[in-house]
């Protein structure tokens, strides 16, 4: 046979398997190939990021004036003060305080090792007990500001990939978390908005009409917050994203399109939680 | 053409393209390493050799990521056959043809990708952004005349035979 009609072959399968099979046959949630490559993506992934990190200026995420700021860390602070000396009573009336533990109580470190370079938005972990780890089990950013990140879309044996919130079609549903100088941080519970993740880094949530936004008060700034059964108990209500921006839909005026954009730049993070056990 | 050699070559590209590209992106567009390997694979390799590697090249790519089987491998596959086309037209040491190749690669690259979003987008009515695709592409392009001047330096371990070479 002519090498021709080999590659003609070859490009028809190609082609085929990209445009015309059913996706679950031909989607990869990451494959054990990426493994293999940890010998180069790791050391570059952490050199490179350590590099970048030093240069990055972090973008400005609050555009109030820093008056309003001050005022909103000052309430926030006595709210936290207050609310502290509330849990305290509780834990020491329960006996509870051992199981009240932060996340670290439920998660496992891993190291990220590499970032996913094509259209999706996905990160590959690696570390000791990483054999243990299962597809779909929740990922949190680890640090200061703890955060949901995705979910372990394929787990092997040395290393798992993790798809990102941000990564094109992947959704979960939220609540949102306003602040006013008033009432400090408050949660709406009434508006329920389905997150789905829309790339570079983005989300949008576009289900929810633009007058119950604004009747509600959103506005730049506002969190939004896990509400999703689908997902672990103890992780309802943690952050996922900041809103960015609010508009009216494009294709439907009548609908806003909510932008979100996480804490920090997911592709260039440096170690993640992963949710191994609940409580 | 030395296969061990092209694998080689294909680990280290991939291997970047995991761990170094997305540190280094410009407006969420990381560079591809692996289509800088594909171009110069297709500019130096001889015509049926440069295709096949880089189908493989597109493969493995597809492999090592989140994307669906056979998209990059189709994409660079034409890639290659435009570049293949050309070889013999082009100048393979002059930086500006590095450019202008790798950009073009890039352009039809993006533009499949970008199709196969809006064809099957992985939710209905979720489309998964375009521009980065051609920024990419053009970041690419900017690399181009540096790591394939690298890779000319270095093109004896491939053992390249042209087509007239080896009759």
């Amino acid at each position: 046979m002519k090498f021709k009609q080999v590659f003609f072959g070859l490009m028809m399968l190609s082609l085929l398997s990209a445009f015309a099979l059913p996706r679950r046959a031909t989607d990869l949630n990451g494959t054990s190939l990426q493994t293999f490559l940890i010998p180069i993506s790791s050391p570059t992934y952490r050199t490179a990021n350590a590099i970048r990190s030093r240069f990055e200026t972090r973008p400005v995420e609050d555009t109030r004036d820093s008056l309003a700021i001050q005022r909103e860390n000052l309430a926030l602070k006595e709210q936290i003060q207050a609310m502290s000396a509330v849990i305290d009573h509780l834990q020491e009336r329960a006996g509870e305080r051992a199981s009240l533990g932060g996340f670290e109580a439920f998660c496992d470190r891993f190291e990220v090792t590499a970032a996913d370079s094509g259209v999706h938005e996905a990160i590959t972990i690696t570390g000791s007990g990483i054999s243990s780890l299962r597809a779909d089990l929740p990922v949190l950013s680890s640090g200061s500001e703890i955060a949901l990140i995705g979910r372990i879309s394929r787990a092997g044996e040395m290393a798992a990939q993790v798809r990102l919130v941000t990564d094109p079609g992947f959704t979960v549903t939220g609540h949102f978390v306003s602040y006013s100088t008033a009432n400090g941080a408050t949660e709406n519970k009434d508006l329920t908005a389905i997150v789905t993740g829309r790339g570079k880094g983005e989300m949008v949530i576009d289900n929810l009409p633009i007058d119950d936004v604004s009747h509600a008060g959103l506005q730049a700034g506002d969190w939004v917050v896990l509400s999703d059964d689908t997902w672990p108990r103890d992780l309802q209500g943690v952050r996922i994203g900041r809103i960015d921006s609010i508009q009216p839909l494009s294709k439907q005026t009548l609908f806003a399109e909510i932008r979100l954009a996480p804490e920090q730049n997911l592709m260039h993070l440096s170690d993640v939680w992963v949710m191994t056990h609940q409580r | 053409m030395r296969w061990l050699s092209f694998f080689i070559l294909a680990y280290i590209a991939l291997g970047l393209d995991a761990g170094l590209a997305r540190a280094i992106e410009w407006k969420a567009a990381p560079p591809d390493f692996v289509l800088l390997a594909a171009v110069f694979i297709a500019l130096c390799a001889p015509h049926d050799t440069a295709l096949l590697a880089c189908f493989i090249l597109g493969a493995l790519h597809d492999l090592t990521g989140l994307g669906t089987l056979g998209l990059l491998a189709f994409s660079y596959g034409i890639a290659a056959v435009f570049i293949v086309s050309i070889q013999q037209a082009v100048n393979r040491q002059h930086p500006l043809a590095h450019f202008v190749l790798t950009g073009i690669a890039g352009m039809i690259v993006a533009v499949i990708v970008s199709l196969h979003g809006w064809i099957r987008p992985p939710l209905p009515g979720v489309h998964p952004p375009v521009m980065p695709l051609f920024y990419s592409a053009i970041y690419s392009a900017i690399l181009a005349p540096f790591v394939l001047a690298a890779l000319q330096k270095i093109r004896g371990v491939f053992h390249f035979q042209t087509s007239r070479g080896r009759m």
